[in-house]
């Protein structure tokens, strides 16, 4: 068992212990080990390499008899006939990953729609498209900077 | 005599933690997490207050450690900023004129 009077013999030897270890930090020896280690989980690499080929759906199946808002929020009826509130049907397929990175950065509409549509399904996508939702890996991959 | 500067973004764009003596980066921009040891962290530390080449970094990094500046540090500097790179968590900015 250890005396009290013992610990600071034992505190030294560790600092030594840390000088060496500090010492060698910068000696060849060391290039062996690898100071930088990369995780490359599944849905990370997932992310990478399907940034252009993956979709969001939109809108959500939460929402899918309803129609988008330029505001991207939902309603549950259809444009009054005359109506100046644009409202737009959702979409029939999920719109391809591609697409809608272009129209957050570069503003083109998305093939086969209108600025209008593209804008508000842009601000659907902005509003609804969060962590847990599907298509969210998708929209998160499109966000990076770097990546394209 | 032209240098390369090295830059870094740690830990503005990062998300980090301490683990068992090593480093635990997430680099939001790329969405990649990585597992650091010494002195990788120091590095980018230095790097990320101002650009500079890996000659300066190593003397920054040595008087930091108070350890002696030699040609064995600054290849092992050298060799670490390499592993940096090829993480993304280091880019090189351009060439230094001086």
């Amino acid at each position: 068992m250890r005396e009290e009077n013992e610990l600071p013999e034992t505190l030294q030897s560790g600092e030594t212990d840390n000088l060496q270890s500090r010492r060698s930090l910068l000696r060849m020896s060391t290039l062996g080990v690898a100071a930088v280690m990369t995780i490359r989980p599944g849905m990370a690499q997932g992310a990478v390499s399907s940034a252009l080929t993956c979709s969001i759906p939109v809108p959500l199946a939460a929402d899918v008899n309803k129609w988008v808002k330029p505001s991207g929020s939902t309603s549950n009826s259809p444009p009054p006939p005359g109506s100046t509130w644009y409202k737009f049907p959702a979409s029939p397929q999920a719109l391809a990953g591609e697409h809608v990175k272009n129209a957050i950065k570069f503003g083109t509409v998305i093939p086969g729609m209108d600025a209008g549509k593209t804008t508000a399904y842009k601000a659907y996508i902005n509003a609804k498209i969060v962590s847990g939702k599907l298509g969210f890996t998708c929209y998160a991959s499109l966000q990076s900077p770097n990546r394209f | 005599m032209t240098a390369r500067l090295y830059r870094a973004d740690y830990p503005q764009h990062c998300r980090t933690h301490a683990i068992d003596g090593m480093t635990l980066v997430f680099h939001r921009p790329s969405g990649t997490t990585h597992f650091l040891s010494a002195p990788a962290p120091e590095m980018l530390i230095l790097l990320s207050e101002a650009p500079m080449s890996a000659a300066v970094l190593c003397q920054r990094l040595c008087e930091q450690l108070d350890l002696p500046q030699d040609d064995e540090a600054l290849y092992v500097v050298e060799a670490r900023l390499d592993e940096l790179i090829a993480s993304g968590l280091v880019r090189v900015q351009g060439l230094d004129p001086h």
